[in-house]
């Protein structure tokens, strides 16, 4: 092989692959929280309470360009709180809400933001909680698979992070248990996965039309 | 020498695609981008402080600054393409290298300096408005120039490499090739005028092909503002949105410091790549035996390396403006 072909071999693959590490997770803003689970009275589970809590520079991201807290008390004022919800919570057609609940492995839907609120956090980050109620109630474990939440943003500029087992939100004796399974941080072949995600991404392969779940933990719910 | 060098490159691409396949770059790539979080996280921290009114935070915030450039430069990017190629594709020294590096992340800084600065305090635009121009003028401005930049690079070693080609020298009766050589009038100077003449009058193996002169063009000045300009005319996004929170919050002079500290950082790193790249072109010399910038090798690595930097910017020119 001449030193010439060689050189156009390198860069025709290089080039080939290119393209792929601008896909590959390049998270820009980081979100702390999750959902935790909200039963009705007969024990379904029948909404989501969902906590995104942004990181510092995120925060004053949104600060900045909604020229919020303009006292500097570190303290939401109404007017503030307005403007941060009409921003998270006017969610567009294309925005799945970056929280979905599984049952069985399908997709169960998830109503738009309800109850939202907002406050500024002592560490200066921004906290967006809010209600999505499930459309079909359903109480997991007797007689069908476990309830499951993932929290993802299917593109990954946004990387959440569930710090443990979501919370249940139900009248007393409810008889349900909450568990955390996350995605192993260590595991070898996960930054191999990621690599993957790109490929599939490139490919805009149909068969997984949601690979960006592959990398979310997560947060189950089981009833007696 | 075409097997030394074959050998090297084959070895060099053995390991970048090695570094791609086996996981490993993924997982730099995730170490440093949680570098990164957790100083871009300390720079929020020191700027809301500064907000708050607290004083002391000067230290702290260039400390973090310095860092968050330094691992903001980790990632794949298109000064360290630039630099990288023309460290391999020229004769530049390391230490030109070195100074064309902090220099171009200098003057990047300044760049978002000037626009976020500029626009907000002369023209007094919105503050999305410096994003704006970032992502939808510069940015593919930038590629688009280091296009340009790859282009001239492949254009100048086709053009070395051409009466190279042409008239291929007889490697056999290199050896046989008694009479002593004068070397000494080979100087950079003179050696233009004796290229065709000799190889053509002793038809033996020497190759005196582009003069060191030649492959040395890029440490010109001109050479050097269109590297420079090619990488500072985008703006680190980070330089600019921390430019803006400065500006909104009245710590316009914090700002330009926690800027300058984020350009030192970067150039740190970028210096490193020019460096090496220095490091690599010079071993690759080294091992063909053509430590005198006598060979196809330089025409070649100049070729490779205007190949890259097009191949590389082109695919960012593309990202940006899909």
């Amino acid at each position: 092989m001449t030193v010439r072909r060689l050189a156009f071999t390198v860069c025709a693959i290089i080039g080939l692959f290119w393209p792929q590490s601008q896909v590959v997770s390049h998270p820009h803003v980081w979100v702390t929280g999750g959902a935790d689970f909200g039963l009705d009275d007969q024990g379904r589970l029948s909404r989501l309470h969902i906590t995104w809590v942004y990181d510092e520079f995120a925060s004053l991201y949104l600060i900045s360009y909604l020229d919020l807290d303009r006292d500097r008390d570190q303290i939401f004022s109404d007017e503030d709180k307005e403007r941060v919800l009409a921003d998270q919570t006017n969610w567009p057609a294309t925005f799945a809400g970056d929280s979905y609940l599984y049952v069985d492995g399908r997709k169960v839907a998830l109503g738009g933001p309800l109850k939202a609120d907002t406050r500024l956090l002592e560490t200066g980050q921004v906290e967006v909680t809010f209600i999505r109620e499930v459309e079909d109630p359903y109480r997991p474990g007797v007689d069908g698979p476990p309830a499951v939440v993932k929290v993802y943003d299917p593109v990954f500029y946004y990387s959440y992070e569930v710090a443990g087992p979501a919370a249940i939100v139900a009248p007393e004796g409810h008889g349900c248990t909450s568990e955390h399974r996350p995605v192993d941080p260590t595991d070898t072949t996960l930054a191999a996965l990621r690599v993957q995600l790109a490929a599939l991404g490139r490919d805009e392969n149909p068969d997984i039309p949601d690979v960006g779940a592959l990398f979310a933990d997560d947060l189950v719910l089981t009833c007696d | 020498m075409r097997l030394v060098l074959g050998v090297i490159v084959a070895v060099v691409a053995g390991l970048a695609l090695w570094l791609w396949f086996s996981g490993h770059y993924a997982q730099a790539m995730q170490w440093a981008i949680a570098q990164q979080r957790i100083f871009q996280n300390e720079l929020a921290g020191f700027v809301m402080a500064a907000r708050r009114g607290e004083s002391g935070v000067i230290l702290g915030l260039i400390a973090a600054s310095g860092f968050y450039g330094f691992a903001h430069a980790l990632g794949p990017g298109h000064g360290k393409f630039l630099l990288g190629g023309a460290g391999l594709g020229s004769h530049a020294t390391a230490r030109t290298m070195a100074g064309l590096a902090v220099a171009s992340s200098l003057a990047q800084g300044l760049t978002a300096v000037v626009l976020v600065y500029g626009g907000l305090g002369i023209l007094s635009v919105g503050t999305r408005w410096a994003e704006g121009v970032t992502n939808d003028v510069l940015t593919p401005l930038s590629y688009a120039v280091i296009a340009l930049i790859g282009a001239v690079l492949i254009w100048r070693g086709v053009k070395a490499m051409r009466p190279l080609l042409s008239a291929r020298p007889q490697l056999t009766s290199d050896h046989a090739h008694a009479k002593p050589h004068d070397h000494v009038q080979h100087t950079p100077h003179h050696h233009a005028h004796h290229d065709h003449v000799h190889s053509d009058a002793c038809g033996c193996g020497h190759r005196h092909g582009p003069t060191v002169e030649e492959v040395r063009n890029l440490t010109g000045w001109r050479d050097a503002l269109a590297l420079i300009a090619g990488i500072a005319v985008r703006p680190c996004t980070g330089a600019v949105i921390v430019l803006v929170f400065a500006w909104q919050f009245d710590l316009h002079l914090l700002g330009f410091v926690a800027v300058l500290a984020m350009a030192l950082g970067t150039g740190a790193f970028t210096a490193m790549v020019a460096l090496a790249s220095v490091l690599l072109r010079e071993a690759s010399f080294f091992a063909s035996g053509a430590g005198t910038g006598v060979s196809l090798l330089a025409p070649t690595l100049q070729l490779l390396a205007g190949g890259l930097i097009m191949i590389f910017s082109l695919g960012l020119l593309w990202a940006s403006l899909i």
